[in-house]
């Protein structure tokens, strides 16, 4: 304060002030109304060095704003589990972290660990075992750790390397990071998807989907396994990219490349009930589906949410909505849509196409509900449904129930 | 990656004028060294001119070891956002608009790329007359398509034989160095000189891990190298008046430093050639007509190394990079990039009535763009090199200037037409697919209007107003053929800048040597800004948003006697994004009408000089001084939360030193403490700048008179 009152002394015309800058009108600051009982948390992304995560009540509240959240990195991954809110890592840190939600619906972080001082780990996906035990693949370097959720304390480091596969599609070579990705737990197995791309830098995979089962008691690596149907196995990103339906088999989102890849098709794999080998039998492919949309088709399913009799929410990427070169601000390229799995159909959904930075969707007391930001508004759309029916301020990237 | 080289190789060894840096008139000075007393310097009659601007001039910042950017910082209505020590990326904001809203120009020719391979910084300022800042309207001699500000870095006019020499030293190896011989030779009319400088740093302090608590980071990877050499003659009296040529060979090296991971061998490295001519006549066929016409080749080859199989880490640990390799991207680099450069630059200046001035100019840049990475090819398994592009920007102005009522009125009016001309291979969806050539062309007109009114002696009152464009750049056309796709829909930046100030600039003022006071209002409005958008696994160049800028600044400067000299100024702007809707959609844009964040809001300068005859020798001249740098605390963010805590900290730092010459001058010994009580200090998010530093200079400059 001194050096202003320095410089206001001794500079001139201080009067002309009044004909400076308006009033700042913070109108940014005050209260918001996020309801009596928070249940749902939403990571808003305003652009992409700027996010807040805030939580609501998602049965009474229709607007949320900013006003309450806690400022993140932009692409920070949030999980709701046993009541707490779950951040990951993002490109832009290593950090993972708790929060409590406080009387007044804002967040306390009650626990942080780095992963990984050296930086680059991207640890976005997490899988809770139980209150003590989690999965938290670090797709950046090719590691497994195994944390404490109750601290944040890191138990076990597990090596990936060996299951790193070069373009060629075999293990062994100059690639030392399989791209851990997210995954599901089956039967006391952690079942692992592993994205096997070259880089970052184009997000081609090695020729082989990838997937390493892990005995979630020991954390012993049991066994890996490989097709080469398609590639890319698992989202790579806070997105589900595995599937438990009710008869115990899991259904495996691959992305091939996320329409980069040559030659393969992206689509869904089958681990059936009581095997640890991909099904045969079993290809479900999303880049031979014909759909309705402009162009026809899709390159890959993006989101997804299994919801029972074989019906997987999800969305889906549409080239002949993308501009060329792509323009990361006005295109709305993901469509929504149901797939069957079992009969290997897909059936598009009433809603309109969303942006990619806003797709995830989840379970939300029974309904299916997307964060989506369209040509017409920002929100949280109920399948089906053209508006939102809680509108937000920014595009919800990340949603999750708690 | 490459970003454009220009002209910067400024007419190193200075032999003479061109379409800005005209000699000096008739100024005497002091013996002081600050003071013009008597006919006005073509410094003070621009700062007179209608066009917001202010001057410095470098002479009295000789004898320290003071880079360029330090220099700015005190300007008002300027920020220097700095990441490191010499040779870090460092950009240049005025009111705000910073990187490639704000154009730099060398002696009149433009620098595309202030944040670019060579900065501005390298520039010894012992080799530079002075500095003009341009806050508003850009004016049409520059040609140049800058948004709402612009910064033209006048080099010295060494007009007889010369001799200058100038070593500096400073904290964290910083070494520096600049010479330059100039000889004429009478009878063939004719001068000849070489010249050149060197800096070299290895900024390696330490600093705090923004990302991991309790970690320090020593910057152990952060060295830079350049080194400029230059020989240039001219020929005078000829068909032409005058003609110059200019051969220069510019290198750089630096290392890369990592922040968030440990980088130990990737860097960057420089190499250009520059070929360039200028001719000059007056009375060019007809009376009253001045010609000037400059021709540049300029060879720009840049590499970009990060070949790493073994990456470290902090605790001095090591482990396979990813992938093929590579520190700083997800896979190994090489690249040997080229790029050809040929500029035009045409003036022409005729003199209708002794009150009433026209001034054509044309800027012609044509830029081929030869990316070529063989080890990044056989890692990503396509040729990143098939992305070849060509562009070719014009601009053209015509300015009429006069006076009226005994030039009392001063009137500047100029139109602008900008032309741009990109050839772009276009990435597919699929990159291994084949690249589809696009071409992208348009035409956009600006104008502006400028009048400065003498209501009393020594006062002004000036106004101003431009429509402007900013032409879209190669890499934001261009991409990198990588994670950052081409952009061939991209549109110009477009403002209009509005500009409001009141001058007071008087000798012998109630017993004052010298008092100059000064207050500006400036109002913006922007549209179409390209902004770098991130999709899910690429990025690319966009036009996004609309902003609101407006602020005010003021500065006092003052000789209290012939000792003492004292400055203040001080700033205040706000940046609002006045987007409605998201872009691509009808929802409410959720930061309208909101501050944009990582801007600063208010920051102010102050310093005081005092200087003192004979101390030790008869012939000497010693001179203390202070100066004082102040910034309020910003947002990092959009400030739409009460639970916000990414921001920099208000910050003041402290400068203090002497300058000591002797023997009419022949010698200068400089010595100065920088951040003296050796604060924190930020420009950028994350990227602490060294705490206390150290300079020392020593300058030899001898002429024959």
């Amino acid at each position: 304060m001194w050096m202003k009152l320095t410089l206001g002394v001794l500079t001139l015309s201080m009067i002309f002030a009044l004909l400076g800058c308006g009033d700042d009108g913070d109108s940014s600051k005050g209260s918001s109304d996020t309801g009596e009982n928070p249940d749902l948390a939403v990571m808003i992304r305003i652009d992409d060095t700027t996010g807040f995560l805030s939580v609501l009540d998602g049965s009474s509240v229709t607007e949320l704003t900013n006003a309450n959240g806690t400022e993140l990195y932009s692409g920070t991954a949030i999980y709701g589990y046993n009541g707490y809110i779950y951040t990951g890592g993002s490109m832009d840190n290593d950090n993972i972290a708790k929060y409590e939600v406080q009387d007044d619906n804002s967040l306390k972080r009650v626990a942080q660990t780095n992963v990984y001082e050296s930086g680059g780990s991207i640890p976005t996906s997490f899988t809770f075992v139980n209150e003590t035990k989690a999965y938290l693949p670090l797709a950046g370097i090719g590691q497994l750790i195994v944390i404490n959720p109750t601290d944040l304390s890191i138990t076990k480091r597990i090596d990936l390397s060996a299951y790193a596969m070069d373009t060629n599609g075999e293990t062994g070579g100059s690639d030392t990071n399989p791209e851990p990705g997210d995954g599901v737990i089956r039967d006391g197995k952690f079942y692992l998807g592993l994205a096997q791309i070259d880089s970052f830098g184009t997000y081609a995979c090695a020729g082989k989907a990838s997937v390493l089962i892990i005995d979630v008691e020991t954390d012993e690596i049991l066994k890996h396994i490989t097709d080469d149907r398609t590639c890319a196995t698992g989202v790579l990103s806070p997105n589900p990219g595995f599937a438990l339906d009710e008869n115990g088999d899991i259904y495996l989102n691959n992305t091939a490349s996320w329409g980069y890849g040559a030659g393969l098709s992206a689509g869904f794999l089958r681990i059936k009930n009581g095997e640890d080998e991909f099904d045969p039998d079993y290809f479900f492919s999303i880049n031979d589906l014909t759909l309705d949309v402009p162009g026809g088709v899709s390159s890959y399913a993006y989101t997804s949410l299994y919801m029972g009799n074989g019906q997987l929410y999800t969305t889906l990427f549409i080239p002949g909505l993308t501009s060329d070169s792509p323009d990361y601000v006005n295109d709305r390229n993901y469509a929504p849509y149901v797939l069957d799995l079992y009969n290997q159909t897909a059936t598009k959904l009433d809603m309109p196409a969303t942006a990619g930075w806003a797709t995830y969707l989840i379970n939300y007391n029974g309904e299916v509900v997307y964060g989506m930001s369209t040509s017409d508004a920002t929100g949280l759309y109920k399948a089906g449904a053209t508006e939102p029916y809680i509108t937000t301020e920014g595009s919800p990237y990340i949603l999750t129930a708690f | 990656m490459l970003k454009q080289l220009t002209l910067i190789f400024l007419l190193i060894i200075g032999l003479s004028s061109n379409a800005t840096a005209n000699e000096d008139k008739n100024t005497d000075q002091e013996d002081m060294g600050t003071i013009t007393v008597e006919e006005e310097s073509e410094a003070r009659t621009l700062t007179h001119s209608p066009i917001p601007v202010s001057v410095i001039e470098m002479e009295k910042f000789h004898g320290r070891n003071i880079s360029l950017n330090e220099v700015l910082k005190r300007v008002a209505g300027v920020k220097i956002r700095q990441e490191g020590g010499l040779g870090s990326r460092a950009t240049i904001a005025i009111h705000g608009l910073e990187g490639k809203r704000v154009k730099v120009f060398i002696d009149g020719n433009p620098l595309n790329a202030p944040d670019g391979t060579f900065g501005i910084n390298d520039i010894p300022i012992q080799l530079i007359e002075r500095i003009e800042v341009y806050k508003g309207v850009v004016p049409a001699r520059f040609g140049g398509d800058a948004l709402g500000g612009a910064v033209n870095v006048v080099t010295r006019d060494f007009k007889e034989n010369y001799i200058d020499l100038t070593a500096s030293a400073g904290s964290y190896n910083t070494r520096r160095g600049t010479f330059v011989f100039k000889k004429n030779f009478d009878e063939q009319k004719m001068e000849l000189g070489v010249g050149g400088f060197y800096n070299s740093a290895d900024n390696n302090y330490e600093m705090d891990s923004p990302f991991v608590d309790g970690l320090k980071i020593k910057r152990d990877h952060d060295r830079f190298l350049s080194y400029i050499a230059a020989i240039a003659g001219s020929f005078k009296e000829r068909w032409f008046d005058e003609i110059e040529f200019e051969l220069v060979r510019y290198e750089s090296e630096k290392e890369i430093q990592g922040i968030q991971t440990v980088i130990k061998k990737a860097k960057t490295k420089s190499r250009v050639n520059l070929l360039a001519l200028a001719f000059e006549k007056e009375n060019f066929f007809i009376d009253n007509l001045e010609f000037e016409y400059d021709i540049a080749y300029i060879d720009l080859t840049l590499n970009f190394i990060d070949k790493a199989t073994t990456c470290h880490n902090f605790d001095g640990t090591t482990r396979p990079c990813s992938g093929a390799g590579g520190e700083v991207g997800d896979y190994p680099r090489d690249s040997d990039d080229k790029q050809i450069d040929l500029r035009h630059d045409l003036n022409l200046h005729y003199l209708i009535t002794k009150n009433y001035g026209l001034n054509f100019h044309l800027n012609i840049q044509n830029s081929k763009y030869r990316p070529k990475d063989e080890l990044a090819n056989e890692s990503l398994g396509y040729d990143i090199g098939a992305f070849p592009s060509e562009k070719t920007n014009t601009v053209m102005s015509l300015g009429l200037e006069s006076s009226h009522l005994k030039g009392a009125i001063v009137n500047d009016f100029g139109l602008k037409w900008y032309r741009y001309d990109f050839e772009i291979t276009s990435q597919e969806r699929s990159l291994t697919g084949e690249p589809a050539q696009s071409q992208n062309d348009g035409f956009e007109r600006g104008w502006y209007e400028s009048i400065r009114y003498e209501a009393l002696k020594d006062l002004f009152i000036k106004a101003s107003y431009e429509h402007a464009f900013r032409l879209p750049d190669s890499e934001e056309v261009f991409g990198d053929g990588v994670t950052i796709t081409s952009a061939p829909e991209l549109q110009p930046e477009e403002a209009d800048n509005f500009n409001l100030g009141v001058l007071f600039d008087r000798y012998d003022f109630h017993g004052l040597p010298w008092v100059k006071a000064e207050f500006n209002y400036f109002y913006k409005e922007l549209k179409n800004l390209i902004k770098l958008e991130y999709g899910i696994h690429t990025a690319g160049y966009v036009n996004q948003g609309e902003v609101e800028v407006k602020g005010f600044e003021t500065e006092v400067q003052l000789d209290i006697n012939d000792h003492w000299y004292m400055y203040a100024n001080y700033t205040k702007q706000t940046l609002k994004d006045v987007q409605k809707k998201l872009p691509g959609s009808n929802a409410d844009n959720p930061t309208y009408n909101h501050d944009l964040p990582n801007v600063p809001k208010e920051f102010g300068n102050y310093g005081i000089e005092y200087k003192m005859l004979g101390v030790l020798r008869g012939d000497s001249l010693l001179k203390l001084f202070w100066e004082t740098n102040w910034a309020d605390e910003y947002f990092y963010g959009w400030e739409l939360s009460k639970h916000q805590d990414r921001k920099i900290e208000a910050q003041v730092s402290h400068t203090a030193g002497f300058d000591y010459s002797f023997n009419q001058d022949l010698w200068i010994i400089g010595f100065e403490v920088r951040n003296l009580t050796d604060e924190e200090i930020t420009d950028v998010f994350n990227y602490p700048l060294p705490g206390r530093t150290y300079h020392i200079n020593v300058r030899y400059s001898w002429f024959e008179t």
